[in-house]
């Protein structure tokens, strides 16, 4: 972006009395600042300019994100818009505990919870289809296993894996963003690769005991799955 | 020698989610034990193809609608400040010019400059589409409603370039909105069944009209409008399957999806793989139908 000055009422107040109270910032600062710094810009400045450089930084991530947990593009956008209106909306109650895209994280995964527990909609494949680079059908091939492949984990293990491989949190941030333990994070990760690869069987000797997810109650799972199915049908 | 490592030990080491201690032994155990080293390697290739994934990205219309969702979700806007939500080229533009701006009272003066003249155009535009002209406008269809005219004008041409043809699979484009919009001059023959290799919808849309040329109500076939992709993909999953994924290609030098679909559980079932033309004016050509075993 190129320089401009800018300050809060500019249409009222003059530059020199902006100065005073040293407000003025010139837009092209705006990249530099933190991401808490941009919300805040916006929210107590009006500044929209601010709205566009943090629509600009994480959109394409918090889009993919939606897009993989809820397999097609309609709901993602709708639930990335919910997740940036949130995010201005919400800005007072962000902890500076975690980090900021932390904390979008954990909105979005809640945005997407919400979104396919009342999913309406098939999956819409126009929407869905990533119009890069056509490419050659074999290749597709590929592409096309694994895709699918993370379309029918279930929810929880879809979210994790895609947090950590698309994303790359550490498994003590995805734990914040889904508001689960670490342990189970790296359960639900590992089964969903195990899933991915096909079914990897677990060590003939010397096995463990049984994976456990501490936060899950026995049976919740399969619940959730047929339930999942059965409003699909019609 | 040192127990086998569980695949969730080993997800966590390819993570570097594990501590140190443990992560030396893990270490010595994979340097001595195949089996274990077999299972690390298929657990890298997962992750190597999920991180090989291409990116979504929005485009400059969906950035644009987000932040317009945003601006006007925020409370308390001084209703100078949405007259500052500009698309970026013309953000750019207006910020390459020099940084200048007239004092407050001179864009009160254009505001209310141009309201005084929006406000005339508005009450011209009113008082004259009141009259009677105005309403027989509206009671005619909208030419530009209907589509460009296809090669099969009526339903009768559609089943018989589908008879002709059976090794093209055909699918009908959406019904139009409005049964007055079919072609007025032709008859109206009896509801035909196109028939269909793909079975029914696998759920309900209550969003869009069903994609399925069904019947009008005076039991004439619409003309097929241009079908959306999402028409045709939707179309091409099979009874009880779930559309797991879709993607641009090229096939045989044609532009055309490819739609994934399969039971919705289960990751290692069956896909199916439709290959759908797209760049047909009325119709979804399926191209190619492979089952492919992951």
């Amino acid at each position: 972006m190129r320089a401009r000055p800018y300050w809060p009422g500019e249409h009222f107040l003059s530059r020199r009395s902006a100065e005073r109270r040293g407000t003025v910032i010139w837009i092209a600062d705006l990249e530099a600042l933190s991401d808490e710094d941009l919300v805040r810009r916006f929210v107590s400045d009006g500044l929209s300019d601010a709205v566009d450089v943090l629509l600009r930084r994480h959109q394409d991530r918090v889009l993919g994100l939606a897009y993989r947990i809820l397999g097609n593009r309609t709901d993602a956008l709708d639930a990335s818009q919910e997740v940036f209106v949130a995010v201005f909306r919400k800005a007072a109650s962000f902890r500076h505990q975690s980090a900021f895209t932390t904390w979008l994280y954990r909105l979005t995964v809640n945005a997407c919870n919400d979104h396919a527990r009342r999913r309406s909609r098939l999956p819409q494949p126009a929407e869905a289809v990533d119009v890069g680079t056509p490419d050659d059908i074999g290749r597709a091939d590929d592409r096309l296993v694994i895709a699918a492949a993370i379309a029918r984990l279930p929810l929880e293990q879809r979210t994790a894996v895609v947090l950590r491989d698309l994303l790359g949190l550490s498994y003590e941030e995805i734990a914040e963003a889904t508001g689960s333990a670490v342990g189970t994070v790296k359960s639900r990760i590992s089964r969903a690769r195990g899933a991915l690869a096909g079914g990897l069987g677990e060590p003939p000797q010397h096995a463990p005991e049984q994976e456990s997810e501490p936060d899950r109650k026995p049976g919740k799972e399969p619940g959730q799955r047929t339930a999942r199915l059965s409003r699909r049908k019609p | 020698m040192t127990p086998h490592a569980d695949t969730e030990t080993l997800s966590a080491y390819l993570d570097g989610e594990i501590p140190p201690p443990e992560r030396a032994r893990l270490e010595r155990h994979l340097a001595s034990c195949a089996e274990c080293s077999a299972r690390r390697s298929a657990l890298e290739g997962v992750i190597r193809s999920v991180r090989a994934l291409p990116p979504v990205t929005s485009t400059e219309a969906e950035h644009l609608a987000m932040r317009r969702a945003v601006l006007e979700a925020a409370p308390g806007r001084a209703p100078f400040l949405p007259s500052r939500s500009r698309s970026r080229p013309e953000l750019e533009r207006e910020l390459g010019r020099a940084p200048t701006r007239g004092p407050a009272w001179k864009l009160f003066a254009a505001t209310a400059a141009v309201a005084a003249v929006l406000a005339g155009i508005v009450g011209v535009v009113v008082v004259r589409g009141a009259g009677p002209n105005a309403t027989t406008k509206a009671s005619a269809p909208a030419p530009s409603a209907s589509p460009p005219g296809p090669a099969l004008a009526n339903d009768a041409e559609v089943r018989a370039y589908v008879q002709s043809r059976p090794e093209v699979r055909t699918f009908l484009g959406q019904p139009q909105a409005a049964a007055g919009a079919a072609s007025p001059g032709a008859p109206a023959p009896a509801p035909a069944h196109v028939p269909s290799v793909f079975g029914q919808l696998t759920g309900p849309t209550p969003t869009a009209p069903t994609t399925r040329a069904a019947p009008n109500s005076d039991g004439a076939l619409a003309p097929p409008s241009p079908p959306t992709l999402g028409s045709c993909a939707r179309a091409a999953v099979l009874e009880g399957a779930a559309l797991l994924d879709a993607t641009a290609v090229t096939y045989q030098g044609t532009p055309a999806w490819v739609i994934a679909s399969g039971a919705q559980s289960g990751s290692t079932g069956p896909l199916t793989r439709v290959v759908v033309d797209v760049r047909s004016q009325s119709t979804c050509t399926v191209l190619d139908q492979t089952t492919i075993t992951p």
